[in-house]
């Protein structure tokens, strides 16, 4: 009985420790891959019948837009085919790029990822083709990133369960007398909730950087019987939709559908929004980069930028395109006034770890 | 211990019972029907009748695709189990080998090890293996977990057979091979397809394995449930829920045809 | 022991296991020592030293504890019903066990988060009632989770009970009786300590599932509530600190067996596993 069992031991350590010779860290698909430089037109991508591109964004009714008001038109135009993830994360990106197993084509991604400290991770984009001269140039492009749409994110409240008084800012958020009711909050660390705490505390959107993380958490404390997490944009919309939280921190766009797609009696404070973008990105070593970017290219053209804008309300970022015109009063951009905040994505990056862990205990508090 | 009892007594068990398995049943009888509403939000009671979230979910490509891939998966998985699970159970209960113990105790450890530390395990393998997020890594895992069922079963089965059988074969002339194939093997046959269905229905309703197992390109139905019970937006899901219970609920009804237990009788 | 033929048979299931089952096991103790490189037994301490992961610790075991509890004041009068009634509605019962027994996990929690929330079935039934004027806040918190666990574990306390009970010769009870015991006492002094063998099996086999949960929790769960498979999928998720996620992992496994150790003194192993996995 023991011989046997010795066997089987030592043949079970033989297979580990040959599987474990693999590298535990980044494995390079073979030497570095030189940057991509693509000719051509960005506006008139060419025919690549038996492409499949992988875009992985936030899903939802996001997904949705990006599908209608881009990808359909895509693959009319190019023959490209897509595949739809939506469960967009910088962490995933990582570890796909480090385990060198790339399945992510386009990525989008909101301030905290694309700068050139994460350039390891990122194909460098090729701004020989992708119009950067036309992106508006507050959104902070980067080599490795380039901003695709703007928007805000908002108080939303709904207006049977905040008993019909209106919260007129984050201040409000913040107060569980004045308006009695939980509150819906993004679990995501550099999402905003810490800048969201401050700006309720008094400090003026200029003055939010550095982070005064103990400050916002004091604030955190005062609703934290009444805070529900929600993961996902389309979490939020059902969240406040369906009255189970009175208030909410959430993305416009999705607001938005809450109001006129489910008809919900939901409303959107934009005192104190915080205006962001978002951005696409090519992981390195993809498959398909060359043809990643030039949808890129074709996506941010100022004849296609607005496009999107036609079925969620999320601004364009080229200088030249021209949002839809039902939307325009529901683009975050139009509500941009003093006390519009924004974020400072160098500094969210460079304390993300800082910030992330702050969160975490405050959470399990 | 019938004729002890007191009237009381006996309604207070009775309605204790009666809430126990009201407790036990709830989920499935609160899901089911409101997989047929007509509203486009999760309500009970729910409201009209419509077979929409039924067609939504056999035609949006997203719960066709993982219900087809759900499917494909358990397959493959009952199959590769149920031989080696089969085989393993013969060693076992009629073998004599060095170690019988320590294997037993391995083919029964999937049922211990907490599923997480196997879905990391196998998600890590896979990414170091190269196979990725597919058909083939999943089923592996499915298969893992899935072998003590199947074992268990085939090896209650040969249990409970009189061995006398197989003296009488061996007495009688036969072969050890025909003995096993004509006397032995039918015999086993109701554990066999026991064990096959318990595998079959652990593949079928995997979720936690199967969510670091798959990607965007290749889902199941349980992890594209796990996805869409986050958000929670259409009643799609209260199909796709009742659809998993309903398959589980015939293969099980199946086996108390085919198998009656023996605790019943 | 002289090896037969048979046991050639066992060798492929083995090899399998080996390599899809005990290889990663292995692969994860091994990293908990060496990511990050020269890791040593960091990550371990960094575990300890963190009073957030405490507080998981603590609150998984806590969860466990509590969950055992629920599934034993239900399960074994429940038990105990199915050996006092007619065959017949023991098959009804027994089968009323079995199908959620063998239904999916994430389907049931799922339909619990549907009952329990404040807008759900149970809150708004209540309301109506007008037995309660809030929603009681069932979902985000631990009896959310107590709730959901106690359904799904509460075959693993039925099953080995009702085993044990329903071997209890009836004899005994009729032999108290004779001797003037009442029917409490018999069952006091008789079929209570008779049944413990089951109970203790009960109470193991669904104290260690509970450690190792994750789906309940995640969707019931509050971020108080977080139990450690929670934790763990996150390191492997978010921050992809594998390292600390294997060791967590290992952590887990250890205290796995340390109960499962400590319960073998008193309940045959095996036969707890090995009767989960029958019917």
């Amino acid at each position: 009985m023991r011989r046997g069992m010795t066997v089987a031991a030592v043949l079970a350590a033989a297979v580990v420790v040959g599987c474990s010779s693999g590298a535990t860290g980044p494995e390079p698909q073979g030497a570095a891959a030189s940057p991509v430089k693509l000719t051509g037109d960005a506006c008139d991508p060419p025919r690549q019948d038996g492409v499949t591109l992988t875009l992985a964004a936030q899903g939802g009714a996001y997904q949705d837009a990006l599908t209608k008001a881009w990808e359909e038109p895509y693959t009319a135009l190019t023959g490209v085919e897509w595949i739809n993830d939506g469960n967009s994360s910088n962490a995933t990106v990582r570890a796909q790029v480090e385990s060198g197993q790339v399945t992510w084509d386009v990525v989008d991604v909101g301030s905290d990822f694309g700068l050139d400290a994460h350039k390891a991770l990122l194909e460098p984009l090729d701004f020989g083709l992708i119009p950067r001269d036309e992106m508006n140039p507050d959104l902070r492009a980067t080599d490795y990133r380039v901003p695709v749409m703007t928007y805000g994110t908002v108080l939303a409240y709904n207006t049977d369960a905040s008993t019909g008084k209106t919260p007129t800012g984050w201040a409000d958020f913040f107060d569980p007398s004045k308006i009695p009711g939980k509150r819906g909050v993004w679990d995501y660390a550099t999402g905003g909730i810490f800048e969201m705490a401050l700006l309720a505390d008094g400090v003026a959107p200029a003055d939010l950087y550095p982070l005064d993380l103990d400050r916002a958490a004091a604030k955190l404390d005062a609703i934290k019987d009444d805070i529900v997490l929600w993961g996902t944009g389309a979490e939020s919309r059902e969240l406040i939709g369906s009255g189970e939280v009175a208030m909410s921190m959430m993305w416009n766009g999705r607001t938005w559908g809450a109001i006129h797609e489910d008809n919900r009696p939901v409303d959107i404070q934009w005192n104190q929004q915080i205006l962001s973008a978002d951005y696409f990105v090519v992981p390195k070593g993809s498959p398909n980069r060359e043809a990643a970017m030039r949808f890129i290219a074709w996506a941010v053209c100022a004849a296609n930028n607005g496009a999107l804008s036609k079925y969620i309300p999320y601004g364009p970022t080229n200088v030249n395109s021209e949002p839809d015109a039902a939307m325009v009063d529901d683009l975050a951009v139009s509500h941009v006034d003093d006390s519009t905040a924004y974020f400072d994505d160098a500094y969210l990056v460079d304390h993300f770890d800082e910030i992330d862990a702050a969160w975490q205990d405050w959470k399990s508090r | 211990m019938s004729d002890s009892w007191r009237q009381p007594r006996r309604i207070l068990m009775a309605a204790l019972g009666f809430l126990t398995i009201l407790y036990l049943v709830a989920p499935t009888l609160v899901i089911v029907p409101m997989s047929f509403t007509e509203a486009r939000i999760l309500s009970f009671p729910p409201q009209g009748f419509s077979l929409e979230w039924y067609e939504r979910m056999l035609s949006d490509r997203q719960w066709s695709s993982a219900l087809v891939n759900s499917a494909q998966v358990a397959i493959l998985t009952t199959s590769l189990s149920v031989v080696l699970g089969t085989l393993a159970a013969l060693a076992l209960v009629r073998g004599r080998f060095p170690g019988r113990t320590a294997v037993n105790g391995l083919i029964l450890a999937p049922l211990i090890v907490p599923i997480v530390i196997i879905a990391i395990g196998m998600f890590s393998l896979v990414v170091r293996w190269r196979i990725g997020t597919s058909l083939v890594g999943l089923v592996l895992a499915h298969t893992a977990l899935a072998v003590p069922f199947v074992v268990v079963s085939v090896s209650a089965s040969l249990r409970t057979m009189d061995r006398n059988l197989e003296l009488a074969a061996a007495n009688l002339g036969a072969t050890p091979r025909q003995t096993f194939l004509r006397v032995t093997l039918p015999h086993i046959v109701p554990g066999v397809i026991a064990g096959a269905i318990f595998a079959f229905i652990t593949s079928w309703d995997e979720v936690v394995v199967s969510i670091f197992l798959t990607s965007a390109r290749f889902r199941t139905l349980p992890v594209e449930m796990w996805e869409q019970v986050r958000t929670a937006v259409d009643p799609t899901v209260a199909a796709v829920a009742t659809t998993l219970l309903v398959v589980t609920t015939v293969l099980l009804l199946v086996l108390l045809v085919v198998r009656r237990p023996a605790q019943l009788r | 022991m002289r090896v037969n033929r048979w046991a050639l048979l066992v060798l492929p299931a083995t090899l399998f296991l080996l390599a899809f089952f005990v290889v990663p096991l292995l692969d994860m103790s091994i990293r908990s020592v060496t990511e990050p490189p020269d890791a040593g037994l960091s990550n371990y301490t960094r575990f300890f030293e963190q009073e957030a992961n405490l507080r998981v610790l603590t609150n998984t075991f806590w969860i466990a504890t509590l969950t055992t509890l629920v599934c034993l004041l239900i399960g074994f009068p429940f038990a105990y019903l199915m050996t006092a009634v007619p065959g017949r509605i023991a098959g009804l019962l027994l089968i009323a066990v079995l199908l959620p027994f063998w239904s999916s996990l994430l389907v049931r929690t799922f339909a619990w988060q549907v009952i329990l929330r404040d807008t759900g079935l149970l809150n708004s039934f209540l309301m109506d009632l007008g037995l309660t004027r809030e929603p009681l806040p069932l979902v985000r918190t631990t009896t959310g989770v107590i709730i959901g666990m106690s359904h799904i574990l509460l075959p693993f306390m039925v099953l080995p009970i009702w085993a044990v009970l329903r071997r209890i010769d009836p004899e005994f009870s009729r032999a108290a009786a004779n001797l003037g015991a009442s029917p409490a006492t018999a069952f006091r002094r008789v079929v209570l300590p008779l049944s413990l063998p089951g109970v203790l099996a009960g109470c193991l086999l669904v104290f260690v599932l509970a450690l190792g949960f994750y789906i309940t929790p995640a969707l019931l769960g509050g971020p108080r509530d977080q139990m450690i498979s929670q934790l763990i999928v996150e390191q492997v998720q978010r921050t992809l600190d594998w390292g600390f996620a294997a060791a967590m992992s290992v952590l887990l496994m250890a205290f796995t067996l340390a109960i499962l150790f400590v319960a073998s003194r008193a309940v045959r192993v095996q036969d707890v596993f090995g009767s989960a996995g029958e019917e």
